[in-house]
């Protein structure tokens, strides 16, 4: 059971290699101007960062924003980026600090717009025109399974520290490496294993419920 | 130097695929007498499963062309050239004063300067001898505006006189 784990990580270094290298060239083209480049950045990260945003802020529509303000930093930083570190790790830290400040603020007014978020919810069921539709199956039993699922790993991340939320999203959805998630939050090694401990032992008693295998298969 | 590692780290870090060949060798042999551990390997399996297929769903079903049509607004946006809004503020005098005491400084200074405007005034000297037209006016050499700003205006009087009207910011800004 175990032997696949850590072999698909290594597995997976070849493939980083180059593309490390086709980012490094992405990039490059990007400072000199090339908005075809840019686009390409963002074909191929866009997708991973909603996913990293929606670990850390509370909707569809909040992980939409995180994403377009990041690519934004991203470009309007882009000639600042040196190549020392690869560009996902530089992306993510950007994710995650956009995502970060959007819940500290939301968090601050939550008492404010609460209304106002409650009217936004119903507009989402309705449909009308979000970005992100609802989560369709053929099967409408495994879908609202499926959904609840969703529901409860929002909360239970959304009950976690800044911090342990960051590491556990990090590994667990992107699947970074410890170098990695040292290098995107800029905290020792030491740190990121210890907090991604914390986190998990959390996560797991907020889904015992859910964690019988049957709920989470992949079809 | 590395700290040794305890047996909770050794198997997270084996289940995360970072320990070196021999360590994961070494943690892979102990599972095999340890059904606490594979036990906990098998919960930290379930967890990543759930994660990864919840986001694959969050990430499944964006519209990347309408999300990239977004940023490229945003980025295509003409900036406003620094020199341009500085054109469009009106040509105004702005005295800027300390940093402290913000409020009372402003009020004190609102009442100096409006002493100042009589002051200013009441000593324009008269013309006695000149037979041309007489025109009167006022005139402010200097406010001292406390932490406040605020702008001392040249206005037109009803008779063409020329007078001056001092107006303090609330707020204290920062210099144009």
């Amino acid at each position: 059971m175990n032997q696949p784990l850590s072999n698909a990580s290594k597995s997976e270094e070849a493939s980083e290699g180059s593309s490390k290298k086709g980012d490094h060239d992405l990039v490059q083209r990007v400072q000199a101007g090339d908005s075809a480049a840019f686009r390409a950045l963002y074909d191929k990260y866009h997708r991973r960062a909603f996913a990293v945003a929606m670990g850390v802020v509370k909707n569809e529509d909040d992980a939409l924003d995180a994403v377009q303000n990041a690519f934004i930093k991203v470009h309007k930083n882009i000639h600042k980026f040196q190549g020392s570190s690869s560009f996902y790790t530089w992306l993510y830290r950007i994710v995650m600090n956009v995502s970060i400040d959007h819940v500290r603020r939301t968090s601050r007014r939550k008492t404010l717009d609460f209304d106002e978020r409650a009217l936004h919810e119903e507009s989402e069921v309705a449909g009308d025109g979000a970005l992100v539709p609802r989560v369709t199956d053929a099967n409408p039993g495994k879908a609202a399974l499926r959904r609840e699922l969703g529901s409860a790993i929002q909360a239970a991340l959304a009950e976690l520290p800044e911090h342990h939320r960051a590491v556990i999203v990090l590994r667990e959805i992107e699947g970074m490496s410890y170098e990695e998630m040292s290098e995107a939050l800029e905290v020792p090694k030491g740190t990121i294993m210890s907090r991604l401990f914390h986190a998990r032992k959390k996560m797991q008693v907020a889904l015992a419920p859910y964690l019988s295998g049957e709920v989470v298969s992949e079809d | 130097m590395e700290s040794p590692k305890t047996e909770e780290e050794k198997l997270q870090m084996f289940f995360d695929g970072e320990l070196a060949p021999e360590e994961e060798a070494s943690v892979r042999r102990s599972l095999e007498g340890s059904p606490e551990a594979a036990a906990q390997l098998r919960e930290w399996e379930q967890l990543r499963a759930a994660m990864k297929s919840v986001a694959t769903d969050w990430a499944g079903e964006i519209d990347s062309d309408a999300l990239f049509a977004r940023i490229e607004n945003e980025i295509s946006a003409p900036a406003v050239p620094i020199e341009r809004l500085k054109l469009e503020q009106p040509a105004l005098r702005v005295v800027p004063g300390g940093r402290e005491r913000r409020v009372w400084g402003g009020v004190a200074t609102g009442f100096a300067a409006a002493a100042a405007i009589l002051l200013a005034v009441m000593a324009w000297p008269e013309p006695h001898l000149d037979p041309a037209p007489i025109v009167r006016g006022s005139q402010v050499l200097e406010a001292d505006f406390g932490s406040n700003t605020g702008t001392i205006f040249e206005v037109e009087g009803g008779a063409g006189q020329s007078l001056a009207v001092i107006w303090i910011d609330d707020e204290e800004v920062g210099l144009p």
